[in-house]
């Protein structure tokens, strides 16, 4: 239940989001999100099952009609118009296109981006001429979030997903940047979908590791290590005492960061330097794809503070 | 391996046991409730739900104890 709730509310969170932008952008004249909208609006009821294609881009001279679902002969028009004469233009418009007979069978939808259905007393079926029930075909924001709770745990989850990759809420700022830097890192870092699996043990020795056998950059790493930490020293113990850094997630964490970074070490030919500005370049990447204005010194601190952990660069004990 | 390097061990699952045992001894009971092992942990600055489900996972999977909502019991 509670899995459920918590991604129906990140659904209703994400929709309403994306409503009030797509409103906004209307009152301005700006209507590129619209563009983009038909497109995310197309994928989203794929993702409930249908096979919409759009209408404009496969070039089939649907007039007043967005998305086209041949298989389950569905139609839909995307608008940010809730008007009468909007939904009478679409109807017949689309049912009295000349060039496809067949949409006579079609079921046409309306969706509405960004207004509120009304409640319609206009007979959009024109005495019973054209299928349409506004009741049913006439879908907005709120009804759309009814029909995703309608379906299974599995598919709600997987919609919710969808959401987080598509629609990126502005974040409040409730950290200091370096500290929100680092939580974000540990969150990533600790996330199950980055658990590499691993039977065994890295040798740990950071005297060997940064004096001998990266001897070459020692001192590079040293001065710009000694810089850092005036700077960072506080954050990454308060941090981890914040994110409550266990046992299991520790591993997960050291498991992880050895996989990539011997990666990126490998790629860079053994210049350790080079790597661990790969991997820098990497994390704030990461970071930034979930909207993160990362601190580029706290990562570039955290992962001097791993590779001395022994979590960077490490090699396995065989 | 028990302890992991980079933990802090005063959170860590040996340490929450400890803890969670000393209780017992202190108490001289045989079953505790969770919540007030959750409210003596919170002393030691053990608030982190996982460090407390660890702590209570090695307890568990050592024989010491076992539960029966709400309650921990002590059964060795």
């Amino acid at each position: 239940m509670d899995v459920r709730q918590k991604h129906i509310n990140n659904i209703q969170k994400r929709l309403a989001y994306l409503k009030s932008r797509v409103e906004i952008a209307g009152s301005l004249n700006l209507t590129d999100i619209h563009i983009y909208a038909e497109d995310f609006y197309q994928t989203l009821f794929n993702h409930l099952g249908n096979s919409y294609k759009n209408g404009n881009a496969e070039n089939q001279n649907c007039p007043y009609i967005d998305l086209i679902d041949e298989t389950n002969k569905h139609a839909m028009q995307v608008t940010s118009r809730d008007d009468n004469k909007k939904i009478t233009e679409t109807i017949i418009g689309f049912f009295e296109n000349s060039e496809h007979p067949e949409y006579k069978d079609y079921s046409l939808k309306v969706l509405l981006i960004s207004k509120r259905a009304k409640d319609y007393s206009t007979d959009f079926t024109f005495h019973g001429k054209y299928k349409f029930n506004h009741k049913k075909d006439v879908i907005d924001i709120e009804r759309l979030i009814a029909i995703i709770k309608d379906n299974g745990r599995e598919k709600i989850i997987e919609i919710s997903k969808f959401l987080d990759n598509e629609i990126y809420l502005p974040r409040p700022k409730t950290e200091s940047n370096e500290v929100e830097t680092i939580m974000s890192l540990l969150e990533y870092l600790s996330d199950d979908k980055n658990y590499k699996e691993f039977d065994g043990n890295y040798n740990c020795d950071p005297e060997q590791k940064i004096n001998s056998r990266f001897k070459d950059y020692a001192n590079d790493f040293n001065e710009e290590f000694t810089d850092l930490f005036t700077i960072y020293c506080n954050t990454i113990p308060e941090v981890k005492k914040a994110f409550g850094l266990d046992g299991v997630r520790a591993k997960k964490i050291s498991y992880f960061l050895n996989y990539i970074s011997n990666r990126y070490l490998k790629e860079a030919n053994g210049n350790a330097f080079d790597a661990l500005d790969k991997l820098t370049d990497y994390f704030e990447a990461k970071l930034s794809s979930n909207g993160i204005h990362a601190d580029i010194g706290a990562i570039r601190y955290y992962l001097m503070d791993e590779l001395i952990g022994c979590n960077i660069f490490s090699i396995k004990v065989e | 391996m028990l302890l992991s390097k980079d933990e802090n061990i005063k959170t860590s699952s040996v340490y929450v046991a400890s803890i969670i045992l000393k209780m017992f001894r202190k108490t001289r009971l045989k079953k505790l409730t969770i919540f007030e092992v959750a409210e003596e942990l919170k002393k030691y600055d053990i608030v982190h739900y996982r460090q407390v489900i660890f702590g209570l996972s090695f307890l568990y999977s050592t024989g010491v104890v076992d539960f029966k909502e709400p309650y921990i019991y002590i059964i060795k």
